[in-house]
C-alpha cells in the first residue's frame, strides 16, 4: 500500500508523495513481494528506537546531544557502542539471523564501521524497520543492503517478553 | 498542536518584516530570506528522508546553510517544529549557542520544541 507523507513539506508543492516505488528505488535489493509499508510517515522516532521498540524518542549518539542515548553508554558511533546500546534493554550477540522460537533479534548495518541503521525481526520471518524520517516497513533483511545502510554488521537476540 | 500561533512566517516577534505572503500570491525571489529558508528546508527534508542518523542528517549541505542564515530564521525554524516536530530542531542550539533541553528530554523532539519555544518567549520576544 502506497502511503504519501502525512506532513506537509514547505513551499507551493506542499504534500509529496512517497510510496513503495520510491522506497524501491532508493532499496533496489529489496524483495517487492515481501515489502508493505506497516504506518503512517513519522518524524518522531528513527530506526534505532523503533528496533529497540521506542516509538517517542529518536535515538543516536550524535556529540550535539539531540539524540537519546542510554546512560553509561559510550556516546559515540561505532558498532560496539550500539551493541552496548541494545545490551541496556537485555540484547546479547547471536550468530544467526534465522527465525527462532521464543527469540527477538535486532540487526545492525554499517557503512565503512558506522552504524547506520537497525532492524526488528517478526513473528513471520520478515524483518521490521524505521526508514529514516517515513515509514515503518516490514521487508526482507538483505534487501536493506546496498548504498543507503551498507551491509549487516551484526545481529543479537533476547528472549521473547 | 501548533505552539506558536502568534508567529506568522512573515513576521518576526521583533516587528520586522522580511517578507509578506498573501495567500495564493506568494512569488519566489532568490534574495528572499524567507524563500530561501523553505527552500533550503525542502531540499534538506527530501535528502534525509531514509537517513536515521542525527548527525549525517546535520551534516548536509542544506541543513548547515539553513544554520548559517542565523537567527532571522528562529521564528520560521520555530513555527516549523511547532508544526511537526523533526530535526529542525538541531539547528537551534548552534544558532543560538544555548541548550534549555532538559537531558531527560533527549531525543523527545515534541518536548524539545517546547522548551525552545518557552526559550525563544524568554530570550528573544
Amino acid at each position: 500500500m502506497a502511503t504519501s507523507l502525512l506532513w506537509p513539506l514547505p513551499g507551493r508543492n506542499g504534500i509529496v508523495n512517497i510510496g513503495v516505488d520510491e522506497i524501491l528505488s532508493a532499496f533496489p535489493a529489496l524483495n517487492p513481494e515481501k515489502l508493505a509499508i506497516t504506518s503512517p510517515a513519522t518524524p518522531l522516532y528513527n530506526c534505532i528506537a523503533w528496533a529497540g521498540g521506542d516509538t517517542y524518542r529518536k535515538w543516536w549518539p550524535d556529540v550535539t546531544r539531540i539524540g537519546y542515548w542510554p546512560k553509561g553508554v559510550p556516546r559515540i558511533e561505532t558498532i560496539t557502542a550500539f551493541q552496548m546500546a541494545f545490551e541496556t534493554l537485555g540484547f546479547v550477540l547471536c550468530a544467526s539471523d534465522r527465525l527462532e522460537d521464543g527469540q527477538e533479534k535486532i540487526a545492525f548495518f554499517h557503512k565503512d564501521k558506522i552504524p547506520t541503521h537497525a532492524a526488528r525481526q517478526l513473528p513471520n520471518g520478515l524483518w521490521t524497520s524505521k526508514l529514516g524520517e517515513s515509514f515503518d516497513v516490514a521487508h526482507d533483511l538483505h534487501g536493506l543492503e546496498g548504498a543507503q545502510y551498507g551491509r549487516l554488521a551484526l545481529i543479537m537476540q533476547r528472549a521473547t517478553k | 498542536m501548533n505552539l506558536f500561533r502568534s508567529v506568522s512566517s512573515s513576521r518576526y516577534c521583533d516587528g520586522s518584516i522580511t517578507a509578506s505572503i498573501p495567500a495564493g500570491c506568494y512569488t519566489d525571489s532568490s534574495t528572499d530570506d524567507v524563500d530561501i529558508f523553505y527552500k533550503l528546508l525542502r531540499q534538506w527534508r527530501m535528502e534525509t528522508l531514509w537517513i536515521s542518523s542525527i548527525t549525517e542528517a546535520i551534516n548536509r549541505p542544506a541543513f548547515k546553510k539553513i544554520v548559517k542564515m542565523g537567527e532571522k530564521v528562529l521564528p520560521l525554524i520555530l513555527e516549523e517544529i511547532s508544526v511537526q516536530p523533526d530535526l529542525l530542531v538541531a539547528a537551534l542550539p548552534i544558532i543560538t549557542g544555548e541548550d534549555p533541553v532538559h537531558e531527560t528530554d533527549r531525543g523527545n523532539l515534541p518536548a524539545m520544541a517546547i522548551a525552545w519555544t518557552e526559550w525563544y518567549r524568554e530570550h528573544r520576544c
